[in-house]
C-alpha cells in the first residue's frame, strides 16, 4: 500500500468533474481502506443471523465451538465488526475520495493518511485478538462494569487515532486549497467530509478519556477498580455522535451525489451546508438520552439532552427536503410528472442508486423510533427492549450501510477500472436487504413495544409468552434473507475487484451534483469552521460541563467488574 | 406542476426558471410524513398511558 506520494500523473487517464482524476496510487490507496470495510462487514454479518435464528429456537453456536464460544461472543464480534470497523475504514476511505475529488488536488501530507490507515490497521488486528479469544465479549457498548482484556481497549485507541490522523490530513489538504483559493466557496463534498472528520475529533473525546484514564489502567491492574456510571457518561459522550459520524457521509453522498445520479442537481448548496453545521454542534451534546434510566444523573439533565436530541431533527427534516427535493428535479428532468409519479421516473434500474434510495426511505422509519427513543417519557417503555436494536438496524444497518453499499457499486468499479459484476444481480443485492430489513426490524420493534428484552437469547428463555412467537420467527425470516443479501453483495465485490479491466468510458465516474444556484452564492458564514467550533464548544460545555465535573470529582473506583466470565 | 427546463446548451448558462423550481411533490411527501411520525409517536404514549404511565 502506498499513499499518494507521487504528484497527480501529467497525462491524466481522464478528465471530467472538476478536472482532477485520480492517480493509481491514491485510488490504491482508498481501495484499502474499502477492502478491509468489506471484511469486517461480510465477517461480522455472519454472526447476526446466528443471532436471529436463536431467536426461533435454532441455536447453531453449538457448531462454531471452540471457535466462537458463545451467543454473546458472536454478539460482539457483530456488532465491532460491523458498527465500529465496517463503517470507520468505508468513512476514511470515502471521505479521502470526496476530499481529493473534491478540491480537485492531491492529499497535502499523505504519508500523514498513510499512517492514518496502517494506524487503524494495527489498532483492528490488536483488537480482533481478544475478541476471536473470546476475552473481550463486552458488546460494542464496551462501558464498564463488563471488563475486557487490555488489548482490545488499545487496539479501539490506535483505531480511533488512525481516524484522527487521517483527519488532520482532510483538514490540512482543504486549508491549502484555501490558502490557494480565497474568497471561493470550499466544494460542498470535501468541505462535508472534513466537517464529519471534525465532528468525529470532538465526539471521541469520550471514549478516548474513558480507556485512558480508567479502562485501561483497570484492565492492567493499575486501580482496584472503576466507576460503572461515569464509564457510561463518557461512553455516550461519544456514542451517540458515532451515529452522526456514520451517517454524515451517507448525507454526503445523498446531497452532493445522488442528485448527479439521479440526472439532477443539488437543491440548495445552502441548506446543505447548514445542515452539515447544525450536526456539527447538536450531535455530542445528547448523550444522556441513553441513560435516562441510569441512576446519579439528575433529571434536569437528562431532560437537556433529550431536548437538544430533539434539535437534531431539524437538520435531519432539512436533509430530508433537501435530498428528495433534488430527486425530484432529477425525475422531472427525466420526464416524471404528478404529485409523487415522479417517483417512478428516477433511475430505479441503477443498482447504485436503488441501494442509496431504498435506505433513505427505511431511514425515515428509523426517524420516528429514534424520536421515541429520545422522548423523556416514551423512552421508559421502550428502554432497552428489542425496539433498541430494531431502531439502530434502521439506521446504522440500512441508512448508512445499504448506502455504503450503492456507493461501492460506482466506486469499487471506479478504483479497480473494472465493471461492477451483474448489475442486476446488485440491483437484487439492494432489495432483497430492503424487504429482510423490514421483516426483521418491524419484528424487533414489536418484540420491543411487547416487552422483550435486548442483549438476551431469547431463545432460551423461559419466560416468552406465545405473543412473542410469530415475532421472533420474523427476526430469523429476516435475519436469513440479510444474509443471502450480504453474500451476494461480498461477491458482487469480489467479483468486480477480480474482473477484467474494461476501457475508460465503461469505467463509471465519480458523481459529483452540480448545485441548482451557482455555490458562490452560498452566505460566507456557512463556509467558515471557527463560528461553528465555538458554538459547539459552547454548547459542549453548557450541556455535559457541570455534569462531567461532578461525576469527576465524586468518582468512586469500587466496581471491581466481575471475576468470572458469564458466558 | 413545475417542470424544470430542459439543460441549457454546453457552455450556457442555467436559465432562471431553474432557480425557482418548486418542489411541489417533496412538500407533499413531508408533510405526509410529519403526519406518520405524529401518529406512530401518539401510538406509543397510548401505550405508555395503558401501562398505568409509571412504566
Amino acid at each position: 500500500m502506498t499513499a499518494t506520494d507521487t504528484p497527480p500523473s501529467a497525462a491524466p487517464e481522464r478528465r471530467w468533474g472538476n478536472g482532477y482524476e485520480l492517480t493509481k496510487q491514491e485510488k490504491r490507496f482508498i481501495a484499502g481502506h474499502v477492502y478491509v470495510a468489506v471484511l469486517a462487514l461480510t465477517v461480522g454479518s455472519l454472526f447476526g443471523p446466528l443471532q436471529s435464528f436463536e431467536y426461533s429456537g435454532i441455536d447453531l453456536y453449538g457448531l462454531l465451538d471452540p471457535v466462537i464460544k458463545s451467543y454473546y461472543q458472536g454478539l460482539s464480534l457483530h456488532g465491532v465488526l460491523n458498527a465500529l470497523v465496517w463503517t470507520t475504514f468505508f468513512i476514511v476511505g470515502f471521505t479521502t475520495l470526496a476530499v481529493i475529488k473534491g478540491l480537485g488536488r492531491p492529499l497535502s501530507h499523505p504519508k500523514l493518511n498513510l499512517a492514518g490507515f496502517w494506524v487503524m490497521v494495527a489498532g483492528l488486528l490488536m483488537a480482533a485478538v481478544p475478541l476471536l479469544t473470546n476475552t473481550a465479549t463486552v458488546l460494542y457498548t464496551f462501558y464498564a462494569p463488563l471488563k475486557a482484556n487490555w488489548a482490545f481497549y488499545l487496539g479501539l485507541v490506535l483505531v480511533v487515532v488512525g481516524s484522527w490522523i487521517s483527519g488532520w490530513g482532510f483538514m490540512l489538504t482543504l486549508a491549502a486549497w484555501r490558502k490557494d483559493h480565497p474568497g471561493e466557496r470550499s466544494p460542498f463534498i470535501a468541505m462535508a467530509g472534513v466537517v464529519n472528520a471534525a465532528m468525529w475529533q470532538v465526539a471521541t473525546l469520550g471514549v478516548a478519556v474513558s480507556i485512558l484514564t480508567m479502562l485501561l489502567p483497570w484492565t492492567l491492574g493499575l486501580t482496584d477498580g472503576t466507576d460503572p456510571k461515569l464509564s457510561r457518561t463518557y461512553f455516550w459522550f461519544t456514542g451517540h455522535p458515532l451515529v452522526y459520524f456514520w451517517l454524515l457521509p451517507a448525507y454526503l453522498s445523498w446531497y452532493g451525489m445522488l442528485p448527479k445520479q439521479a440526472g439532477g442537481k443539488l437543491f440548495s448548496d445552502s441548506l446543505a451546508r447548514f445542515s452539515f453545521w447544525m450536526f456539527f454542534i447538536v450531535s455530542v451534546p445528547v448523550g444522556f438520552h441513553h441513560q435516562f434510566t441510569d441512576p446519579g444523573v439528575p433529571q434536569a439533565w437528562k431532560f437537556i439532552h433529550a431536548l437538544l436530541t430533539y434539535s437534531v431533527f431539524f437538520p435531519s427534516l432539512l436533509t430530508a427536503f433537501t435530498v428528495i427535493a433534488s430527486l425530484e428535479y432529477g425525475a422531472r428532468k427525466r420526464g416524471g410528472t404528478g404529485l409523487v409519479g415522479w417517483i417512478r421516473a428516477l433511475p430505479w434500474s441503477d443498482p447504485s442508486v436503488t441501494a442509496q434510495l431504498l435506505a433513505a426511505i427505511l431511514f425515515l422509519f428509523g426517524g420516528v423510533s429514534g424520536l421515541t427513543n429520545a422522548s423523556y417519557n416514551l423512552n421508559l417503555v421502550v428502554h432497552n427492549t428489542a425496539w433498541v436494536p430494531g431502531h439502530f438496524h434502521l439506521t446504522v444497518a440500512t441508512a448508512v450501510t445499504l448506502s455504503f453499499i450503492g456507493i461501492c457499486y460506482w466506486m469499487v468499479p471506479y478504483l479497480t477500472g473494472k465493471a461492477l459484476w451483474r448489475p442486476k444481480v446488485a440491483l437484487f443485492q439492494a432489495w432483497s436487504w430492503f424487504v429482510g430489513m423490514i421483516i426483521f426490524s418491524n419484528a424487533m420493534h414489536m418484540l420491543g413495544l411487547l416487552g422483550a428484552p435486548r442483549r438476551t437469547p431469547l431463545g432460551e428463555a423461559p419466560y416468552t409468552p406465545d405473543s412473542w412467537d410469530g415475532h421472533l420467527m420474523r427476526v430469523s425470516i429476516g435475519g436469513a434473507i440479510l444474509l443471502v443479501s450480504v453474500l451476494t453483495f461480498t461477491t458482487i465485490i469480489w467479483k468486480t475487484a477480480r474482473g477484467p479491466a474494461v476501457a475508460p468510458e465503461l469505467v463509471p465516474e465519480v458523481p459529483i451534483a452540480e448545485s441548482l444556484r451557482d455555490p458562490q452564492q452560498t452566505p460566507e458564514w456557512l463556509d467558515r469552521f471557527k463560528p461553528w467550533l465555538i458554538g459547539a464548544v459552547v454548547l459542549l460545555v453548557i450541556a455535559y460541563g457541570p455534569q462531567l465535573v461532578d461525576q469527576i470529582l465524586h468518582m468512586s473506583l469500587n466496581a471491581p467488574g466481575p471475576d468470572f466470565t458469564p458466558w | 406542476m413545475n417542470a424544470p427546463a430542459p439543460d441549457p446548451a454546453p457552455g450556457e448558462a442555467d436559465p432562471p426558471a431553474e432557480e425557482h423550481f418548486k418542489p411541489s411533490g417533496t412538500i407533499f411527501l413531508l408533510t405526509c410524513y410529519v403526519a406518520v411520525v405524529i401518529l406512530l409517536w401518539l401510538s406509543v404514549y397510548l401505550i405508555l398511558l395503558s401501562r398505568g404511565v409509571t412504566v
